[in-house]
């Protein structure tokens, strides 16, 4: 059933044991007060969106917010939890996209943005080493104030945290050139369930097993809170060149891509874009007349080789077809390239999602036409339009944007799990992974144990082994719940 | 845009990338400052969800930070002087 504030905050009752954690982070940073706890109760999943505006909880209030202002603090507020078997979720900018911040059964909160320092950056290995309670935003502007810059610009990069991009396993929009958060994260630090700190320590690569990186980097938090990240950064670019081009067909501009990326070229940005995507941003440029798919790129680097990469580039571009021609949309592209919301769409209450997922080459025509089709027919009005960025050799993200239509709020969360459903089954039979970049939180559960198979089982056990009282961010990422915990599954059938 | 809730309604759906705004040195914080976080309590307030009572009124009356953010916001929305506005009249109100 769905829960209204009402009802929740009328249910709601403050745990006896607030005293003793004020202890730990000082009366002023533990929040108890019913706004605090509505605020808290919901992340960035459309999901969460779809309830708040009418004014019901997601899931479940949070039974508190700690803020500790130290990882020794957060130590003691782990240790405090555990020996009281308190649930807890660690909480950034909350601007996840999947639900994984969601309290499901009255979870304490940990918000961490008081850890929000640079601690070093290291002009001769190429690092930084920052809290990972700091915004994107002032954490990319004080690395460009050095004259360097992460490479990590994700759209979301001034409401996000950069534990939060580690945290999710996210990806930026010059991605193509500088990687994902994975590659750009060289080690890190993590507070874990029974308080000891795990450190990975920043080299550049190493020989010594399985990498704990990486069982740390897009863990959302189920083994561990990270606290200090250390990354790549890099000198800013002395040259950008951007580039509009206009396909003939989808298909030539994802093989002009593809051929790009398997010449060992290295764009900042290759974005392309289907009918629907490229005509909002084409009306009344002549070129796509004819050629009407849109595709942005850009270069960077020293000016020679961004020159040198351009170049090479255009050859691969008029091979398939494809011409160069007005800047407009890079232009316009560079203007709004962190805003992701839209004031009129909502405002029509209509409901507005994404879904990324990662396609072969070989399949991501086929993956398109189906879920297109697919969610098209979910219900009418439905828009669906895609673009394909963060390109490799050997495939590329298919980010996908959905709207329903404005329609009483049972059908929405009904049509809206139905249009995730189809999307996500057809890109596992087709040979995809179900996520490129937003992660799994609780949203993505019912797709991940196709996706994983045993390695489900392989997490669920590392787990186990590290959280043996599931207290750290449970039910997230295909994890077991606790009992008690709120279904949204479930919810959603009965609503 | 004229009709408060209607602003707090956009805001309070708004991934908010005018947090940016607020210096890390600034205490609080926390979620419950920010615009979005304040257009989410007054839209429950104006939709009967939560009473205007002392808790709400508290976190309402902190504005600072989402002052700061009023350059900040994509959209040329000044949350921080309608969340300062609607407080007023409700106080006025009781």
């Amino acid at each position: 059933m769905v829960t209204s504030l009402r009802d929740a905050a009328a249910a709601h009752v403050r745990p006896d044991w607030i005293p003793a954690l004020a202890e730990l982070v000082g009366d002023a940073h533990v929040l108890t007060e019913m706004p605090d706890l509505w605020v808290y109760s919901r992340d960035r999943a459309p999901y969460a969106t779809f309830h708040v505006r009418n004014a019901n909880v997601p899931a479940t209030l949070p039974c508190a917010v700690a803020c500790p202002g130290s990882v020794a603090e957060l130590a003691q507020v782990v240790r405090f939890a555990r020996a009281r078997r308190i649930p807890l979720i660690p909480f950034g900018a909350g601007s996840g996209v999947l639900g994984g911040a969601l309290p499901l059964e009255r979870e304490l909160m940990v918000d961490l943005k008081r850890l929000n320092a640079i601690l070093e950056l290291n002009e001769i290995d190429g690092t930084v080493t920052v809290q990972a309670g700091m915004n994107g935003g002032q954490f990319e502007a004080a690395l460009n104030r050095r004259g360097f810059t992460c490479g990590h610009l994700p759209q979301s990069l001034h409401m996000s945290t950069v534990g939060g991009w580690a945290a999710c396993r996210g990806a930026g929009q010059n991605s193509t050139r500088f990687g994902k958060i994975e590659d750009i994260v060289v080690g890190l630090a993590a507070v874990m369930p029974d308080g000891r700190e795990l450190r990975v320590r920043p080299v550049a690569r190493r020989a010594v097993g399985p990498s704990i990186k990486d069982l740390m980097v897009g863990s959302e938090g189920i083994f561990g809170i990270l606290t200090e990240i250390t990354l790549r950064v890099w000198r800013l670019p002395e040259a950008r060149l951007g580039v509009v081009l206009a396909f003939p067909s989808l298909q030539a501009g994802l093989d002009a891509m593809r051929t790009i990326m398997q010449h060992e070229l290295r764009p900042a940005v290759v974005r392309l874009y289907d009918r629907e995507e490229s005509d909002q941003r084409t009306a009344g440029i002549a070129a796509f007349a004819e050629r009407p798919f849109l595709a942005i790129m850009e270069f960077s680097g020293t000016r020679r080789l961004a020159e040198v990469e351009h170049g090479l580039a255009m050859e691969i571009v008029e091979t398939h077809g494809g011409s160069r021609t007005d800047d407009a949309p890079y232009l316009h592209w560079q203007q709004h390239r962190y805003e992701s919301y839209s004031p009129k769409w909502q405002h029509s209450d209509h409901s507005m999602d994404t879904i990324e997922i990662t396609g072969p080459w070989s399949r991501l025509p086929a993956m398109y036409e189906r879920i297109r089709r697919e969610v098209l027919g979910v219900c009418e009005g439905m828009y669906f339009g895609t673009h394909w960025s963060h390109a490799y050799p050997e495939g590329a993200c298919q980010y996908m944007t959905l709207r329903l239509p404005p329609m009483p709020h049972a059908d929405t969360l009904r049509l809206h799990r139905r249009a995730w459903d189809l999307a996500e089954r057809a890109c596992l039979e087709l040979g995809g992974s179900i996520s490129h970049h937003h992660g799994a939180g609780l949203f993505r559960n019912p797709w991940l144990r196709t996706e994983l198979g045993v390695g489900l089982e392989m997490l669920q056990a590392v787990k186990d082994h590290l959280d043996p009282d599931n207290l750290f961010v449970p039910g997230k990422l295909g994890m077991r719940a606790r009992p008690g915990a709120v279904d949204i599954e479930s919810t959603e059938d009965a609503s | 845009m004229s009709d408060p809730r209607d602003m707090f309604r956009l805001c309070a759906c708004c991934p908010s990338p005018c947090r940016r705004a607020i210096p890390a040195d600034a205490s609080p914080q926390i979620e419950t400052v920010t615009p979005s976080a304040l257009s989410m309590i007054a839209l429950a307030v104006i939709d009967g969800a939560l009473d205007f009572d002392e808790p709400v009124r508290r976190s309402l009356s902190r504005t600072a930070a989402a002052h700061l953010c009023r350059p900040a916001c994509p959209y040329g929305y000044d949350i921080a002087g309608a969340i300062d506005a609607f407080v007023a009249d409700r106080t006025i109100a009781r």
